[in-house]
């Protein structure tokens, strides 16, 4: 019989885009000499449980990215306690670190959660149960002791990243189209308060300074090191706030782009940033353009004045609007986040917030989309809408009443009207991605056949989808607002976006198929053969 | 030829995935299937099966091998 290798830790969550923390805490664990395994949490519990079974590792550490998760962790974590499992049980995450009296009491599998940045605790945590030490005393720590929450010293954030290993990365890159993709981190921390985001909270509720930033040359070495180990062609920077304000955000950003041009990233890669939109101004978006960025995300959400107030955005409408102009003007694909209904929704701030989603994406130039402001632990709003007598639900699936309780029942009918639309696999992220997809085929693969037919059809198809859903949402509300609580015509709207699926599918592929020859030569040339990626030439 | 046969015969990376940037986890089927606690003991006992007889081909691959690395010395 073949003996199953031995696992210090097994760290279980998702595994989309890579899940980076759980990456950098595999590093720093492996540079401590243990061993670890990543398990994505969508793996069956039978078959977790068999992988764990006969190792035991000395901890099981669960990644909590979305709080409305925390059942289904928990569930998982009862069936390994069930069929054996014995290790040290710890969880992690943005939740668990702001709320661990209700994460302690909510899941008494638990022994421990690691609060705030969690490398350094849970390398002492495992070294302690390896030692048969007393972990109580690790810092850092929370957990139950005869009943109480005891909660030890905070550990500081990490002072220079630049100091943690790349992360550890043992699944295969995604992909988008043919070309591998994985996220990278240029910096921790946002130096803003958004009342919704827990973010800023996390990092200003744990000891050190809350945004840090990578050297220029150290994210470059890993990025050509992913080019060497998987071919990577995009990137995708998932920094909470990509760190480009003031002058030293700009003098950083300008040192970033120069070395990509002379590491022949600029030629070889293109690489997507999430920022805020105040950031955004034509000269240094252009150098970094040409650098290789090729997809801007912005947290927009709201288009009314009251709406960013609330969410306590410090910008303006009209600063978002000066900023998705400008990114349109300099040719770089932009996408956004976007909360139409938030705790200070009317049925008029609903159809002010469709106004402005006219204005920014009513021509096609990205899908339209949009949610719900939920009130997550660890938000100044949360907070706020307790003291007004106004949150609802519970801890995993927060939720809040509208000042226009007509705006509760309104807002049930439309999430389901909206799912054929947004939704996992909805026809806005399919446009969404196949947006993506061609933007970065188009900056890749010079000599591409068919690109501009292409994308005047993309765009018009885009236009009508977007220009069907505005509609959609303007006539319900008004109807609704003047009592036709009449259910929306589902049928319709599902017919519609099985038909516009099945239109870009087909627009798709003939684009894709006219050019396979291209894009098969631009994928093969193996990255691992040589440092970096052989320039392209057709 | 349809572009997909086509993608699919040539470079089978480039078949249509339609995964989004932005887009958040899907959830796993045994979240999905919370609701119906029937359907999800259906649901185990079919992964528990196709388990069982990914392990039993394994060992019946293995004992062979080492029926043939037996022979062979």
């Amino acid at each position: 019989m073949v003996l199953e290798r031995a696992c210090d830790v097994a760290l279980i969550g998702y595994q989309d885009q890579g899940n980076l923390g759980m990456g950098y805490l595999a590093a720093v664990l492996r540079e401590h000499g243990r061993t670890v395994e990543m398990i994505d949490i969508r793996d069956s519990p039978e078959s977790i449980a068999a992988r764990l079974i006969s190792r035991q590792p000395l901890v099981v550490g669960f990644s909590l990215i979305f709080q409305y998760f925390l059942p289904q962790y928990r569930k998982l974590a009862a069936f390994l306690r069930q069929v054996g499992i014995r290790s040290h049980f710890t969880i992690g995450g943005h939740y668990p670190s702001l709320c661990h009296d209700e994460t302690l009491r909510g899941f008494p599998e638990l022994d421990s959660v690691v609060r705030y940045e969690g490398e350094q605790t849970l390398a002492e945590l495992v070294d302690r149960l390896a030692a048969e030490d007393d972990w109580r005393k690790t810092s850092g720590i929370a957990y139950l002791g005869d009943g109480q929450i005891i909660v030890t010293e905070p550990r500081a954030l990490v002072p220079d990243l630049d100091t943690l290993p790349f992360p550890y990365r043992p699944k295969t890159a995604e992909r988008i189209g043919g070309f591998s993709s994985l996220p990278v981190l240029a910096s921790r921390g946002c130096a803003r308060r958004c009342s919704f985001c827990s973010i800023h909270t996390f990092y200003r509720t744990a000891p050190g300074k809350v945004v840090r930033v990578r050297k220029p040359a150290k994210v470059v070495e890993e990025m050509l090191e992913l080019q060497r180990q998987y071919g990577v062609r995009i990137f995708l920077f998932q920094d909470d706030d990509f760190p480009l304000w003031g002058n030293a955000g700009r003098r950083w950003a300008l040192e970033l782009a120069d070395r990509f041009h002379a590491s022949e990233l600029a030629r070889t890669s293109v690489w997507k940033i999430s920022c805020r939109g105040e950031y955004v101004e034509p000269e240094l978006f252009s150098l970094l353009r040409d650098a290789g960025l090729f997809l801007v995300y912005m947290g927009i959400e709201s288009g009314v004045e009251q709406g960013l107030k609330i969410l306590h955005k410090e910008m303006t409408a009209e600063e978002n609007l000066a900023a998705v102009r400008t990114l349109k003007e300099i040719g770089l694909l932009f996408s956004y986040g976007f909360m139409l209904f938030d705790p200070s929704s009317t049925f008029d701030s609903v159809r002010e917030n469709l106004g402005f989603l006219r204005k920014i994406v009513g021509d096609g130039s990205a899908a339209a989309t949009f949610c719900r402001m939920l009130p997550y632990g660890g938000t100044p709003i949360r907070d706020l809408l307790l003291r007004e007598g106004r949150l609802r639900g519970d801890l995993t699936h927060p939720d809040y009443d509208f000042l226009d309780v007509r705006l509760n029942r309104y807002h049930a009918l439309l999430s389901q009207a909206v799912q054929p639309w947004i939704h996992n696999f909805g026809l806005s992220n399919e446009l969404n991605y196949a947006w993506d997809e061609f933007t970065a085929v188009r900056r890749l693969v010079p000599g591409i056949t068919g690109s501009l037919a292409y994308e005047s059809s993309l765009r018009a198809l885009t236009r009508e989808s977007n220009l069907r859903l505005f509609e959609l949402v303007e006539d319900s509300s008004i109807a609704f607002e003047h009592g036709d609580e009449g259910p929306i015509d589902n049928h319709a709207v599902r017919t519609y976006c099985d038909q516009a699926r099945g239109r870009l599918e087909g627009m798709r592929n003939q684009f894709i198929a006219d050019n396979i020859h291209f894009l098969d030569q631009a994928v093969n040339p193996d990255c691992a053969q040589g440092p970096v990626m052989a320039p392209q030439v057709h | 030829m349809p572009p997909e046969d086509k993608i699919a015969e040539i470079s089978p990376n480039w078949l249509l995935q339609f995964r989004c940037l932005a887009t958040d986890p899907a959830v796993p089927w045994w979240f999905e299937v919370e609701e119906d606690p029937a359907l999800q003991r259906q649901m185990i006992a079919v992964h528990l099966e196709a388990t069982a007889n990914a392990y039993r081909a394994l060992a019946d691959g293995a004992a062979k091998a080492a029926a043939l690395a037996a022979g062979k010395r």
